[in-house]
């Protein structure tokens, strides 16, 4: 028996004020750069639209309670609250020791407000940029370590070429919009060759939160209080486009992602969804000659980090499709508590329900280099088993 | 049964017959609203009277019938045709009520769904009041059985609750309310506390009925009408209406008011109330939000949801609270578990307790409407003098789907 693991399927970079330098040379006033705009606030992406993006520090307090007093003194630090292993990789093995994790799939922070920006040439620049960052700060630990490169959806013959490029340097898979634009979502077949491309080069295609094309996020432009508790209501319509709208029949070999939207809305969106085609006429109708949760566990998965609706609800959803991720270093993370989140999450699954979600999942989906070795393999059952 | 046990449908309705429009001619002419066949194959739709259709009129009347099946489509034809007897004698419709297990109903309107979309208001208004005479002269024939509720716009909120108290009087047990708000007007803005006020002064429930938002797009996202996803997914939009009421104080202002969202199934709510949790925890709570308790604390004591045979609301119903939830059999629609009521909750509630079981077809909607049954504890529901099944065949029992075509090539 190899060593025992536990991988989380939902962890991020913090992009450096210097990352984005080069775009001020490329677009002038025009690029993305990191200002100041309220010191109580702390330092924010300038999307050089007139919009500042998400406040920086909060991609940085990992453990930290937000609402609290302590919370609005550390605001104004901004890269300050950096935790060492944010920029040395070496460093960062030393958290994932401390968090008991033995690799991480690394998503980026700051670019989220990128995918937002109507220039599209500074969206390729800044993402081709990423891209190579990325891929330079994961290859120094590259067992332990593994990039998504990040795509736009706009012009599909670069995008394409962008992922060839992303799979070259070592990119597992790519990360698009979580929402499409609302003219052009995914159900169009526009975006065929993007997705046979997708499946050629075996890359999945992650849609984390936040990541929407337009400001909105796919949720109704009125909605005042519910955007960061509700954003799974716009991620679920790009789950339902893609199935009802047969991309998954058409590229039988597609992976989709879903990251960090939580799971405790799935197992509704897929039983709404089956009743929908089944009241609709079924394959005969509908286009698709599966019930839409079928494709669900075919070919979609989601991350959580400490849902216990999900758990509760898996057996609807498919433990094959839900794979668990800490989210680090970001100030909703579970860092460094992981072990006794999953402890307490995971209490009731059974063993191999628990490596599925923790190790197997993820190995698979995105070709990682461990060798599978069943639920002993898993951290988390062992600990169990000692305990 | 005997005849102490009791079964209530929380969601039931009335079909709205093309009569009953007739007297809006008079009112307004061409720009009234009524009842057409345009396209004979898809039968009788109500003409908006501004160039739209409504909703398929066959499809509220087509209880346990396949849509999809070539007689389903050969029905749609019908249109009135269709109505059980029950839908317009009363009497009638106390014996499908004994068919199904039922004791009383709750009954929202129909067609009148697609008249919350109306832009001239002096129409919805007339519309509204016409109706709430119309059930309420329907109802007032059983008066222990049929329970109507009001139709009200909430665009002229003095009109809305003369409307109320009128309603009152007439003996309605609440208030049918858009489900969605106006986005340029949503249910967080103050400027509706005095009607919140006056709902909560006359103990009148708010119901949110699925289909009856305030525009067309019943607060969903705009989107390319290539989707198809809305309609499964129409929860999402009063998941916002919930999420607006809560954090915006209306029910921490107005701590007697009662809301109830109806018909859009329950397995959404423990989601939506977790993030909405999590939002405020994150968020700053009381401090930042103004609001002294968590958001699912207000729902459990301000909020009710109806279901019909969704397996996921039951199976998080500890995270919802039991005592929020209400069963409906949503009589006559196309939807409709008629006649398979019994059935369908000895199956789903299989696993609850009996305590719960009278609570979601008893004591909840007894006590929400003050409806005229005493209460007698879990030994009165007649769903738990039901055999449980040892194999469940309803559509929505089984928690794991099968999987029934062959895996695609990987």
């Amino acid at each position: 028996m190899g060593k025992p693991l536990c991988i989380s399927s939902d962890s991020h970079i913090v992009e450096s004020v210097e990352f984005f330098e080069p775009l001020a040379k490329l677009f002038g006033d025009r690029a993305p750069h990191v200002v100041t705009a309220d010191p109580a606030k702390g330092p924010q992406l300038d999307l050089g639209n007139g919009k500042l993006g998400i406040g920086l520090s909060g991609f940085l307090m990992a453990n930290v309670d937000f609402a609290s007093g302590e919370a609005a003194k550390l605001a104004p630090r901004g890269y300050d609250l950096a935790r060492p292993g944010c920029y040395d990789t070496v460093e960062r093995l030393k958290d994932q020791d401390l968090d008991g994790i033995d690799g991480e799939v690394i998503y980026p922070s700051i670019l989220f407000n990128v995918y937002q920006i109507d220039d599209i040439e500074i969206v390729k620049a800044s993402f081709r940029l990423y891209n190579d960052w990325i891929a330079d700060y994961c290859k120094e630990q590259p067992d332990r370590l593994f990039a998504l490169a990040a795509i736009q959806l706009y012009d599909l013959d670069d995008a394409i070429i962008e992922m060839a490029r992303a799979k070259a340097m070592g990119h597992v898979g790519v990360c698009i919009p979580a929402t499409a634009p609302p003219d052009r979502l995914y159900s169009d077949p526009w975006y065929d060759k993007f997705w046979a491309a997708a499946q050629d080069m075996n890359m999945s295609l992650n849609m984390h939160v936040f990541t929407g094309a337009t400001d909105n996020h796919g949720l109704p432009p009125a909605m005042k209080s519910g955007g960061y508790a509700l954003a799974s209501c716009g991620v679920m319509f790009t789950c339902a486009d893609v199935i009802q709208s047969g991309v998954c029949e058409r590229f039988p070999n597609i992976k989709f992602v879903v990251t960090e939207f939580e799971t405790g809305w799935i197992a509704n969106m897929l039983k709404r969804l089956d009743w929908g085609y089944v009241r609709g006429g079924g394959a005969r109708t509908q286009g698709i000659p599966m019930k839409p949760s079928e494709y669900w566990r075919r070919y979609f998965m989601a991350t959580f980090e400490d849902d216990d609706l999900g758990i509760m609800t898996r057996s609807y959803i498919g433990t094959n499709t839900l794979m668990w991720g800490n989210d680090y270093p970001h100030g909703d993370s579970v860092f460094p508590h992981s072990q006794k989140v999953l402890t307490e999450v995971l209490a009731d699954c059974t063993p191999e329900e628990r490596y599925e979600m923790t190790v197997k999942n993820v190995v698979e989906l995105y070709n990682l280099p461990y060798k599978l070795e069943g639920p002993d393999q898993a951290r988390l059952n062992q600990k169990a088993v000692s305990a | 049964m005997p005849d102490n046990r009791l079964c209530i449908s929380a969601d039931s309705h009335v079909v709205e017959s093309a009569e009953f429009f007739e007297p809006l001619q008079a009112m307004f002419g061409d720009r009234a609203p009524k009842v057409v066949t345009p396209d004979p194959a898809l039968g009788p739709k109500l003409d908006l009277g501004n160039g739209t259709l409504g909703i398929s009129i066959s499809g509220l009347l087509q209880q346990n019938i396949d849509f999809t099946s070539p007689e389903g489509r050969e029905s749609l034809k019908l249109g009135y045709e269709l109505a059980r007897p029950g839908c317009y004698d009363t009497s009638e419709r106390l014996k499908d009520q004994e068919i199904d297990g039922l004791d009383a109903e709750v009954l929202y309107p129909s067609v009148l769904f697609n008249v919350y979309q109306l832009d001239d208001l002096d129409i919805v208004k007339a519309t509204f009041r016409l109706y709430n005479d119309w059930v309420a002269d329907y109802c007032k024939e059983q008066p222990t059985r049929l329970f109507p509720l009001a139709s009200v716009q909430m665009f002229d909120l003095d009109e809305a609750i003369v409307e109320m108290e009128r309603a009152k009087g007439l003996g309605h047990v609440g208030l049918s309310i858009a489900a969605t708000a106006p986005p340029d007007h949503l249910y967080t803005d103050p400027w509706y506390d005095k009607f919140w006020a006056a709902a909560q002064d006359l103990k009148m429930p708010l119901n949110m009925h699925i289909f009856t938002g305030a525009t067309p797009n019943h607060g969903l996202a705009p989107r390319d009408s290539s989707s198809r996803a809305n309609g499964p997914m129409s929860f999402a939009g009063v998941g916002m209406t919930v999420a607006d009421v809560i954090q915006s104080g209306v029910v921490e202002r107005f701590p007697d008011l009662k809301f109830v969202v109806t018909e859009f199934e329950t397995g959404w709510i423990a989601h939506v109330l977790k993030r909405l949790d999590w939002g405020y925890v994150r968020g700053g709570g009381e401090r930042t939000f103004g609001l002294p308790r968590l958001p699912s604390s207000y729902w459990r004591s301000n909020f009710y949801a109806t279901f019909e045979d969704d397996p996921l609301g039951i199976m998080t119903r500890d995270f919802i609270g039991v005592d929020t939830l209400m069963w409906g059999n949503d009589y006559p629609h196309g939807d409709s578990v008629f006649p398979n009521s019994k059935q369908v909750l000895s199956e789903i509630l299989s696993d609850c307790t009996p305590e719960e079981r009278w609570k979601m077809t008893v004591k909840n909607v007894v006590e929400l409407y003050d409806l005229p049954f005493k209460l007698e504890g879990p030994d009165q529901a007649n769903a738990n003098h039901l055999p449980i099944p040892e194999v469940k065949t309803w559509r929505n029992s089984l928690p794991l789907p099968e999987v029934s075509v062959a895996t695609p090539t990987k």
